[in-house]
């Protein structure tokens, strides 16, 4: 059955292969074209660098109307990432777009690594170090990018 | 996956000698759907959209998915201009791509051969695209065509089509609407009475006619399109009601209330963009119904409502890791490469924006207590640095910010404004200061943060920047 977020999707899927952002990269699972796997490789020059952050997005027939759900399953310590791995980010809730696509959303994860927004932190704990203690909080990403190369 | 190779594209234009080309069908196609437009439709705020599309996220949200402005369903126009260009253009795209993808392949094969002429070849690197069209006419010279103009391959594509039976005898032409041949001084006379013949409505529109188009009867609609569906205030209405009201327009009248809503919704979506098709490719109500009955499977009534396991709070991620690990460990590869080639290709990209960010963060956090160093994106109060401990003594002051604070806690308000922050950040600052003798950090960072508000609260605005110039260059 197609439907036109399943449309939608296999072209999103096309244009990671043929136009992909760099840093960022996803393929549908096997069997369900609306749930996908996609990785993100932290930013250079951030305390994020080289982790390669694994997360899942999850489609509804709504989409692109609806956003996906979206959510890391590799351990995160980011003042917009609650403990479940699930986002805050607004693109994602009241500022989606129907015009955004699965590049757009990962390349904005992406930067949203080196920009947070502590105005409505997740992890409160990030947040604080991220405004108070800049060291302490480099060193726990640090922890969390390390571990992100064993998973 | 292989699906997915047979979409057209517009990425499709980006590994080939017209690279160009691929902004050029990216604008041709829907933001929403990305699909080449399909009963396009201008907005009052002049952006064009499919119109199911438009009148999808009317529904959603009712704002303008482009521009985020208020938008309403009844002031969308057919943009007919758009659709002729997207018709035409896909008309002429799978023979344009091939011809690119084949020149793109021959100049990479042909690498060693053209270095028997060293100036073409420099030319080639300097104008590749030049160089291109300048080949696509060479070969249609060689096929014995008229040379071709900047738009060489669609002049192969018609003239090709019609070798054989487009020789018109001298003082002969063809009437543009029925295409009989017949006397030139007789063509202007036979056009105003010209009925056409059923079925040449086609041919018309693929072959260019011998007239210039200004000379041609534009087609007329032949049948008025039909009225479009008016909104119902449901508020206003009982369920019996709104169920008679489906049932008189001919739509299933089951479920609850919310779910006659969404279906009423969603037959006028379907109901109104069909209106503002063109004749040609305006469906019979039957088809609607199909469409119609389609949604009910995947979004209406008879959707599967189950949360996918997916999103669920007990969801394992470390499972679904391990369990996806050699598609994990592709797509790291994937990204890792690709990371690579950019940091390769752009290194300068990188540093040049990278420095625009750090001047402004690191004096805060270098030098520590000594300076305010000046901070361009807001103005941290003057008086914030010479007084390090302003507040320490002054229970009025404190009093003051702390009024403050719970003003800006009782307004629940998602975005606080600066001065609600800077209030806040001073007030901890502030009882930090009481508590310890190493208030300096703890001051420092606070009146960092209302000034990194500001990049914070403009973050929203840049994953639309993104998208827009992504799916430009897209």
């Amino acid at each position: 059955m197609s439907t036109a977020a399943r449309r939608r999707l296999m072209r999103d899927f096309k244009r990671m292969q043929t136009d992909p952002p760099a840093g960022v990269s996803a393929s549908p699972i096997a069997d369900n074209v609306m749930t996908w796997n996609a990785v993100i490789i932290g930013p250079a020059d951030t305390p994020f660098e080289d982790g390669t952050f694994r997360l899942v997005m999850h489609f509804e027939e709504a989409y692109p109307n609806k956003p996906p759900g979206v959510k890391f399953i590799s351990q995160m310590f980011h003042p917009n990432v609650y403990g479940t791995g699930e986002l805050c980010l607004d693109i994602l809730q009241n500022r989606w777009s129907p015009t955004y696509d699965v590049a757009a959303i990962l390349t904005s994860i992406q930067s949203l690594l080196n920009d947070p927004n502590t105005s409505s932190p997740a992890n409160v704990e990030a947040s604080n170090l991220y405004k108070d203690n800049r060291r302490e909080y480099t060193k726990r990403v640090r922890e969390t990018v390390e571990k992100s190369w064993e998973d | 996956m292989e699906l997915s190779h047979d979409l057209p594209d517009s990425t499709d234009w980006i590994d080939t000698s017209l690279p160009a080309f691929e902004p050029l069908e990216a604008a041709l196609r829907c933001e929403v759907c990305k699909e080449f437009y399909n009963n396009p439709v201008i907005t009052s705020c002049s952006h064009t959209f499919c119109s199911l599309c438009i009148r999808r996220c009317i529904g959603a949200d009712g704002k303008c998915p482009a521009c985020k402005s208020a938008c309403q369903a009844d002031k969308l126009m057919p943009n007919i201009a758009v659709r002729e260009v997207v018709t035409k253009f896909q008309e002429a795209r799978s023979k344009a791509l091939e011809l690119a993808r084949k020149d793109k392949e021959d100049s990479e094969t042909s690498v060693g051969a053209r270095k028997r002429k060293v100036e073409e070849a420099e030319l080639d690197e300097e104008e590749p695209v030049r160089q291109t069209r300048a080949r696509q006419t060479r070969r249609s010279a060689r096929r014995g065509e008229t040379a071709g103009t900047d738009d060489a391959p669609f002049v192969i594509l018609d003239s090709e089509e019609e070798k054989d039976g487009d020789y018109l005898p001298e003082g002969m032409a063809k009437c543009p609407i029925c295409q009989e041949l017949m006397k030139a001084h007789l063509v202007f006379d036979h056009v105003n009475t010209c009925t056409g013949e059923p079925g040449d409505r086609s041919t018309r529109s693929r072959k260019p006619s011998s007239f210039p188009t200004a000379l041609q009867t534009r087609p007329k609609e032949p049948t008025p399109p039909t009225s479009r569906l008016s909104g119902l205030n449901y508020a206003m209405l009982t369920e019996s009601a709104l169920k008679k009201k489906l049932r008189d327009l001919g739509i299933p009248s089951t479920g609850s209330k919310a779910l006659l809503i969404r279906r009423h919704q969603e037959w006028l979506n379907i109901y109104n963009s069909n209106c503002d098709a063109s004749d040609a490719v305006r469906k019979s109500k039957r088809e609607l119904l199909r469409e119609l009955d389609e949604w009910e499977r995947t979004q209406g009534g008879n959707a599967n409502t189950k949360e996918s396991y997916v999103m669920k709070k007990d969801f394992d991620g470390q499972g679904h890791a391990m369990a996806h690990k050699s598609q994990f460990d592709d797509l790291i590869a994937n990204a890792r490469k690709r990371a690579k080639a950019v940091q390769k290709s752009e290194p300068e990209g990188k540093t040049t924006r990278e420095p625009n960010q750090e001047p402004q963060q690191q004096p805060h956090v270098d030098q520590s207590t000594t300076t305010q160093a000046p901070h361009p994106s807001t103005a941290p109060p003057p008086a914030d640095a010479p007084a390090a401990r302003p507040y320490e003594h002054n229970e009025s002051a404190l009093s003051t910010i702390k009024a403050k604070v719970d003003e800006a806690n009782r307004t629940d308000s998602a975005f606080p404004s600066l001065s609600c922050e800077k209030s806040s950040s001073n007030d901890r600052a502030a009882k930090e200061a009481e508590m310890s003798e190493e208030t300096t950090l703890g001051f420092q960072d606070p009146f960092r943060s209302p000034s990194r508000k500001v990049p914070m609260f403009a973050l929203p605005a840049e994953p639309v920047c993104d998208v827009d110039s992504s799916t430009a260059i897209q």
